[in-house]
């Protein structure tokens, strides 16, 4: 297969390596180094897309990351890669891409009819045609997404790996053209750690194209020097393909490193993309310049491309974009185009120059080759719908704002290179909190002063030539290492002495007069993927619309996915001239990141599965897998939830093992529990403070439970804690609530109570807590613990006692957080599983099961104990909760003023009670609202909510809490439990406890 | 102390990036006021190291180290000593001061990643600056790796380091770090 368009020689281009992609189901030859779109034009394939709105023909732009046209979907499945531009996408070989913005299809286009009925839809169009009738919105949505295109995102799961890395240096460099490789090499022989992003598929920016030399060496041969010596300091990292995508506060910078997706799918090895979280010391800003294009009349048509393009594919591609061409400038660099065309022996039909005296040196230097531009004049409109067939050329008048005559000079050509000057990419200093000010000589807006430890060099602040790039590489390089105390001045690299600076010598012409019998502003197109025209913004402007993020929201100006690189610059001034004020005055809209965008993937990194959010295991987590255990998440714990038998459902397993605990014995793992360990001779008075009951009577060897209030008197924590010693204590808490709690107790001890001598450790993840539960528990840790009395009178219920379970040193204490006789054992968690086994064993005669925190749950709620969190939400006082019994009335503790507030002392409250429904089978939803009456309808007031509902195997019925306003007043009553379906369901109001009032078993 | 020690497959291992548990650790937790009398005299008594009183950095001895926790905390790791004796034996030398001494043996696991790339494997999880020039020897910091705290201790000698994590947290660690090593070097 021959490549058309591609030139003989010349290029950066692997001949050698030959390449096969297909675009829209066509199969095309490239080379490996071309870009799809190098490709694409190699192949004579300039029409890549049909525009959003009116669906005209258009064609590839540019050749970086402004293109707005060439946008295609890469790819099918799984790695399908949408709103890809094909300036940016290298091709491979088995590449397939297809246009985006082409329904039905590219060649044959239903929706150009809209092009025809362009008057139907100006700015604002959606507003103003779609708002009516209001119900129809969701239809137009529909027909409009369908037609608005862009691509699709893959439905299936990603198979790829990203990831992330956090680097840090000295100075970091966003941008590898000859500014960035100035400081890098600058900062890198001072010894400076130094990261160099670029964006390209190789460093370099303009020196891959560049026509001059620097120290006497042809550009890509200092490049290639430079690249090496850069590559023999190991602390300087050059990467490529890699965007410096957002600025943040404090110098953190991201970059986006796309490792593969250049490479076939069989060649592809390790992560797909990076995300670079760079936090730098310095930084260096080189993100070069973006060139203008001309706002002229039909300037969309396929053929009409940047000046900078047309040499870029020349002279890095060897890729001949058009057989002859006029060049249409307002300033001197597009005549350096004109020399790349003449060199690679391509027609120049004609320069059209917008000033009257044309100068600069490359216009010096095709002068001398025979040029001879069309002064003062203007392309005004462009003949040919699915190419460029000729240029319509006219006399601009002296102020540039209206033409001289009406006579126009038809040129045929295929190819119209524009120039309107170049604007700064100041994306990423914009980011970084600085305003970007407007320069009237660069014509276009330039960084303003650093708000952060960062300088702008080169293009991107508006120093267009070769020359002062380099030194303002070197200058920033050198400097920005020397702040982090590398001084390079004794190695500063040569200045490139022979390249003078000059002027780019540019006439601003930001609108080109309308053609004779033209609407104003008509077809002449700003931007070009959101199909904005000049006529768009008069409307804008007109209508009111004055701020410039007003007409951008208006008229679509600067959306999608290229964010307006190319024309936002000339749209802005174009509302300048409307409303008559100066383009500083109107400013521009707000750069934010990600200057192109940044796939999912990169960003969620390995944040995925079991690496999203750590999963914490108890010592015991083996056993639990071994032993069929089905698992619940608390907090980051993962917890056995029950132990079902092969063939049982959740309800049977949860029955068996709650009928073990109440008439045999079970076992279950509360190593999760929070554990704080307390010393100090001021560990009672402490536990004072931040519990609402009595501490300052419990006796070594005693356990007691407290609870735990915020400020605002509401309940926040609760847990037991023991008196191991004169002065030390150890709390537990809930599983959810430990690190909160730690800290909690942590800020009052050091910023209110700083006299009180006490400190805190946390030792949750160094016990292991096995709770045995049940009428046989006390045979079943016996027989494995000889040296401790657990005769009823001598280990009373609520006390603890020191031994050896199994051979290994345990704290036993009578705990029960089920109602029934209990022993919780405490062993360091490296011998938790041998214990847990021992007992295991010791429980064997007794037909000891292991449960899970569903049984736990019933368990507590049949004898109406709370979960913090669960049946309290963080407005409930310990009264709201029937426990006026653990408040002291004699001493200050955190939380108790509050309760003399209005609210918190008011009657009606919600309470916590009881409910247990009319049908004994039906288990209540939890979080079900309760109403008064059977009967009702929305909108209606609920008295209370449903906090925990299980079915009791004790009880051979359903049970319930629930919190209800005034509710212990309201024993005995019948509430209804909306079912969420418009049903409710019937049922009394009882006492929060269910089964052994006394509290017999407990103590037994 | 595991610095000087070279085990049988050092050598054969060619750099390469390992990742192990490092078992047996005695790891015992120490509060109190630097200042009070005994409160470092009881560590050099016990361990024979000084108590390290600049931030993020640590106290060796060829057996045991001491990392500083906080202004008035401190965590000791122990090869040869076990926690009882450790315990003990502070709070003999420590009297009648206010200071808390807690056996945290079991709470704690030590990981150590060896060989080329392991600051690399670090550095996707961990936003400090780890390069040697900031984070050498007799320096450790407690930080986020992922999404579990540890405390990180370099170990340039050994080309490695070394992460105390809490038990909980161990086995996502490990297979973090294994997912994180997956590509490295």
């Amino acid at each position: 297969m021959t490549q058309p368009a591609r030139l003989r020689h010349g290029g950066r281009i692997h001949r050698d390596r030959p390449v096969t992609f297909s675009f829209n189901g066509r199969q095309y030859p490239g080379y490996e180094g071309d870009t799809l779109a190098s490709a694409l034009l190699a192949n004579g394939v300039h029409m890549v897309a049909r525009s959003w709105k009116y669906h005209r023909p258009r064609g590839i732009v540019g050749a970086g990351a402004e293109e707005p046209n060439a946008v295609v979907q890469l790819g099918e499945g799984s790695r399908t890669v949408p709103n890809a531009r094909a300036t940016q996408v290298e091709i491979h070989e088995g590449l397939s891409a297809r246009s985006v913005n082409c329904w039905p299809g590219l060649e044959w286009d239903l929706l150009s009819l809209n092009g025809l009925i362009s008057r139907l839809l100006p700015a604002g169009f959606y507003y103003k045609t779609f708002m009516w009738p209001k119900s129809f919105w969701r239809h137009y949505e529909h027909l409009i997404r369908k037609a608005a295109g862009l691509g699709v995102a893959p439905a299936e799961r990603d198979p790829d790996y990203y990831e992330k890395y956090n680097a840090h240096c000295d100075v970091l460099i966003a941008g590898a053209g000859p500014a960035g490789l100035a400081a890098a090499l600058a900062a890198a022989r001072s010894g400076a750690r130094v990261i160099v992003a670029d964006e390209q598929s190789e460093p370099g920016g303009s020196l891959l194209y560049a026509r001059e030399p620097i120290d006497g060496l042809p550009a890509v041969s200092w490049l290639r020097r430079t690249l090496a010596e850069l590559a023999t300091f190991p602390e300087v990292r050059v990467l490529a393909r890699s965007t410096v995508f957002g600025y943040h506060d404090h110098n953190f910078l991201t970059i986006a490193e796309r490792l593969t997706d250049h490479l076939p799918e069989d060649r592809r090895r390790g992560p797909r993309e990076r995300i670079w979280r760079v936090r730098a010391r310095q930084v260096i800003l080189a993100t070069g310049a973006c060139e203008r294009p001309l706002v002229f009349t039909n300037n969309d048509r396929p053929g009409v491309m940047l000046a900078s393009a047309i040499s870029t594919y020349t002279r890095r591609y060897a890729v001949r974009a058009g057989r002859s061409a006029v060049i249409f400038t307002n300033n001197d660099s597009a005549y350096a185009t004109v020399l790349d065309l003449l060199d690679a022996g391509i027609q120049v039909a004609a320069v059209v120059d917008a000033r009257e005296r044309p100068q600069g040196p490359h216009f010096e230097a095709a002068r001398q080759r025979g040029i001879r531009p069309m002064t003062g004049s203007a392309v005004v409109d462009v003949r040919g719908r699915r190419h460029v067939q000729a240029a319509v050329v006219a006399s601009l008048g002296t102020d540039g704002t209206a033409l001289r005559g009406t006579d126009t000079t038809l040129i045929d050509c295929d190819l119209i290179g524009v120039s309107g000057g170049y604007s700064p990419i100041v994306h990423l200093y914009a980011q970084s909190g600085g305003r970007p000010l407007f320069d009237e000589q660069v014509a276009g807006f330039v960084p303003g002063p650093a708000v952060q430890p960062q300088r702008s060099v080169g293009g991107c602040r508006g120093s267009f030539a070769l020359a002062d790039s380099l030194r303002e590489g070197y200058e920033a390089g050198t400097a920005a290492a020397r702040e982090t105390g590398h001084d390079s001045a004794a190695t500063l690299p040569p200045g490139p002495g022979t390249l003078e600076r000059h002027d780019y010598a540019l006439r601003p012409l930001w609108r080109v007069p309308d053609p004779p019998g033209h609407a104003r502003g008509a077809r002449q197109f700003l931007d070009l993927q959101n199909d904005v025209s000049a006529a768009d913004v008069f409307l804008a402007a007109r209508e009111g619309y004055h701020s410039v993020e007003h007409l951008k929201r208006y008229t679509a100006l600067g959306f999608g996915t290229d964010q307006g690189k190319l024309g936002n610059i000339n749209g802005l001034a174009i509302l300048s001239q409307a409303l008559g004020q100066d383009i500083a005055s109107t400013g521009t809209t707000t750069f934010r990141p990600n200057y192109t965008p940044v796939t999912f993937g990169a960003i969620a990194g390995r944040d995925l599965g079991d690496l999203f959010e750590p999963i914490r295991l108890t010592a015991l987590h083996a056993w639990h897998l071994e032993h069929g255990a089905e698992f619940e998440n608390v907090g980051q714990w993962k917890r056995p939830w029950y132990y079902p038998k092969p063939g049982e459902t959740m309800h049977e397993a949860v029955r068996r093992e709650c009928h073990a605990a109440r008439n045999g014995v079970a076992m279950m793992d509360a190593s999760t529990l929070g554990k704080i360990d307390i010393q100090g001779p001021d560990a009672a008075e402490f536990l004072n403070r931040v519990y609402t009951n009595n501490w300052h009577t419990l006796k070594i060897g005693q356990c007691r439970y407290g609870l735990m209030l915020r400020e605002d008197g509401m309940v926040m924590d609760d847990g037991v804690t023991s008196r191991l010693g004169e002065n030390h204590y150890l709390m537990t808490t809930t599983t959810g609530g430990a690190a909160r709690v730690y800290a909690w107790l942590e800020r009052w001890l050091q910023t209110e109570w700083p006299d009180l001598k006490v400190y805190l450790t946390t030792v949750t993840d160094h016990w292991a807590t096995m709770a045995v539960v049940g009428p046989r528990s006390r045979e079943t840790v016996k027989s494995v613990c000889g040296d401790i009395d657990f005769e009823a009178s001598g280990f009373p219920f609520m006390t603890f006692r020191d031994g050896a379970v199994a051979e290994a040193a345990a704290r036993v204490a009578r705990i029960s957080f089920s109602g029934e006789l209990a022993y919780e054992v405490n062993v360091p968690a490296n011998y938790a599983r041998h214990v847990w086994e021992a007992l295991m064993s010791a429980g064997a005669p007794y037909g000891i099961t292991p449960y899970g925190t569903e049984t736990m749950h019933v368990l507590r709620a049949e004898k109406g104990y709370i979960i913090v969190g669960q049946d309290t939400d963080g407005s409930l006082t310990p009264q709201d909760l029937g426990m006026e019994w653990i408040v002291s009335k004699t001493k200050d503790f955190i939380g108790r003023r509050s309760f003399s507030r209005a609210d918190t002392a008011r009657p009606g409250r919600k309470q916590l009670v009881g409910l247990q429904s009319a049908d004994p089978t039906l288990v209540l939803p939890e979080g079900g609202q309760i109403v008064d009456e059977p009967e009702w309808s929305a909108p209606v007031t609920t008295t209370g909510h449903v906090t925990s509902s299980y079915f009791s195997e004790a009880l051979g019925r359903s049970i319930a809490l629930a919190v209800l306003q005034g509710g212990r007043s309201r024993t005995g009553q019948t509430i209804y439990v909306t079912l969420g379906d418009g049903r409710v369901a019937p049922a009394t109001i009882t006492d929060p406890v269910f089964l052994d009032r006394e509290g017999r078993r407990q103590h037994g | 102390m595991a610095d000087i020690l070279r085990s049988a497959l050092h050598d054969a291992a060619g750099g390469r990036l390992q990742i192990a548990e490092v078992p047996g650790l005695h790891y015992v937790n120490l509060r109190g006021e630097p200042a009070a009398p005994n409160v470092p005299g009881a560590v050099t008594d016990v361990l024979k190291i000084g108590l390290p009183l600049q931030p993020n950095t640590l106290g060796a001895s060829e057996t045991a180290k001491v990392y500083w926790l906080g202004p008035d905390e401190w965590l000791l790791a122990s090869l040869s000593l076990s926690a009882a004796e450790i315990v003990s034996g502070l709070r003999l030398s420590l009297g009648g001061v206010h200071a808390a001494v807690t056996d945290l043996t079991s709470g704690y696991t030590s990981i150590r990643l060896r060989g080329a790339g392991c600051r690399d494997v670090l550095a996707k999880g961990c936003t400090l600056d780890l390069h040697p020039r900031l984070f050498g020897d007799g320096q450790c910091a407690q930080t986020l790796l992922a999404r579990a705290p540890v405390l990180i201790e370099p170990l340039p000698a050994m080309d490695a380091y070394q992460l105390i994590v809490r038990r909980s947290y161990a086995d996502y660690l490990w297979h973090w770090l294994h997912d994180a090593s997956r590509w490295a070097a």
